[in-house]
């Protein structure tokens, strides 16, 4: 338990001194007047904001939290399959591969505004919107785990008798997870910015929508609250990927 | 073409060493027996059939352990695989890993292990894939040379055990000497075979065997026919 504590202050002690500085002196330049409030919230507005409103943040919290997880769950069930086709099947690769790129280019700014005329201001673009962000991060992780080969390795299991399901069991899959979650982790933070960039273009609710409705008020703290709740929000949903990385992929 | 014209039939239940100076074809040779390249020409046949894979037990020259795997499911694999692990399979297992000093790593994984250890667990695991048959090649080339004697006093003290056939091949001519039946010299080429030679002295032998008049004859004799065959290097 000690252990764990020390290295627990060791990893994160000097992130967490950091924050703290900086906070504290944003504080007291707030305090002097150097900054605006309007302009620039101190923190200690930013705290009563998550206080006083936070059954109204909650409640955002969760629509966006629904976009981003459905999204992302859909980017990793589609991106395996697309990914693994892509490795199985060479002509499967050679005619998706430039659209999976193609799908990456499209600025999405450009995308989410159609999305919303198609399918509404409602849940299901979001969702689009978050799915086709994190998407390419995973089929490419999945796809270039899955081509990683190891004639040496798959030799010798041939030798022992292994049919190529076992095969695929026992060796691609496991070498194609370090590079999985490699994908996986960068889809988890984009899937955020992708479900904030598709509610400020067009819904009713969400922390992106706070924050596009609550600028031009001058509720700045209130613009600072939602990103302070999807800075944790990121962080958390990248500490379960890394959390199950660990699990997962071992020695 | 790098092995041509060669005909042999390898005695059972006898440790057969295959020596040859490097690129002479000894490890695609063993490729071929076991099974990953079939030959241009040729079959390969154990007792009447062509199928290998599967039957025979390779140990190739890296030792090949999957990372993610500890040293027990390492060890284990070819059981799961050939869906025979039992508690009987299990506990042969665990009884070898103590002889041959492996006992106490069962739960490290093989990047936690030194070079000598990860080679004797490639050799456990290449031995427990139970098959009459078993392929080493250059298994113990990584270890030094006081490593190599104690496994070498390992393996003399498994024979009992593990009984079968087997196609070592190797450079290191006391290693040959030393663990063999019968030595066969190659070369690259045609009628790749050369020069082959029984050793008559019983298992287990014991590591003062080395040094004895007979061993150190038999090591000239081979240096000797070493010498008179080309190789690919020079």
């Amino acid at each position: 338990m000690i252990d764990r504590l020390k290295f627990f202050l060791s990893v994160y002690s000097l992130p967490l001194i950091a924050f703290v500085i900086v906070v504290f002196i944003w504080q007291i330049l707030s305090n002097l007047g150097v900054f605006q409030t309007w302009l620039l919230p101190p923190p200690t507005m930013i705290i009563k904001e998550l206080y006083y409103s936070k059954s109204f943040l909650l409640e955002h919290t969760f629509t966006t939290a629904t976009e981003i997880l459905l999204g992302l769950c859909l980017a990793i069930i589609f991106g395996t399959i697309i990914g693994f086709l892509m490795s199985s099947y060479k002509f499967f690769e050679r005619s998706i591969l430039p659209y999976v790129i193609a799908s990456q280019v499209i600025p999405i700014f450009a995308l989410a505004p159609l999305l919303i005329v198609w399918f509404g201001a409602g849940l299901i673009s979001k969702i689009i919107v978050v799915f086709l962000i994190s998407f390419f991060p995973i089929v490419i992780g999945v796809f270039d785990g899955l081509s990683k080969r190891s004639n040496d390795m798959e030799n010798m299991l041939k030798t022992m008798g292994a049919n190529n399901f076992q095969i695929f069991n026992i060796l691609k899959i496991n070498l194609a997870l370090p590079s999985f979650f490699s994908g996986l982790k960068v889809a988890s933070v984009s899937s955020v910015i992708g479900a904030v960039v598709a509610e400020w273009i067009g819904s009713k609710s969400g922390l992106g929508w706070i924050m596009k409705v609550s600028g031009p008020l001058f509720q700045t703290e209130r613009v600072f609250a939602s990103i302070v709740i999807l800075s944790i929000f990121a962080s958390i949903l990248f500490l379960v990927v890394k959390f199950l990385e660990n699990k997962l992929v071992k020695g | 073409m790098i092995i041509d014209n060669l005909s042999y039939v390898f005695p059972s239940n006898k440790t057969v060493s295959i020596i040859g100076h490097s690129g002479c074809g000894k490890s695609t040779l063993l490729q071929i027996i076991s099974g990953i390249i079939e030959p241009d020409n040729g079959t390969v046949r154990i007792e009447n059939h062509t199928d290998r894979l599967g039957e025979i037990a390779y140990m190739q020259q890296k030792d090949l352990l999957l990372s993610w795997l500890t040293v027990n499911d390492n060890l284990l694999l070819p059981l799961k695989i050939k869906n025979k692990l039992n508690k009987k399979s299990h506990k042969e297992m665990i009884e070898k890993a103590k002889i041959l000093g492996i006992y106490d790593y069962l739960e490290f994984y093989p990047k936690e292990l030194s070079g000598g250890l990860k080679q004797r667990v490639a050799f456990l695991r290449t031995i427990l894939q139970d098959s009459d048959f078993i392929l080493l090649d250059e298994p113990f080339a990584s270890l030094d040379a006081i490593k190599r004697i104690e496994i070498y006093n390992w393996i003399e003290s498994l024979k009992d055990y593990i009984n079968k056939s087997i196609i070592l091949v190797t450079h290191d001519i006391e290693e040959a000497l030393f663990l063999s039946d019968q030595i066969i010299v190659m070369d690259s080429g045609k009628d790749n075979f050369k020069f082959n030679i029984d050793i008559n002295t019983p298992h287990p032998r014991k590591t003062d065997f080395i040094v004895e008049d007979k061993f150190i004859e038999q090591k000239k004799l081979l240096i000797r026919k070493l010498n008179e065959v080309k190789s690919l290097d020079r």
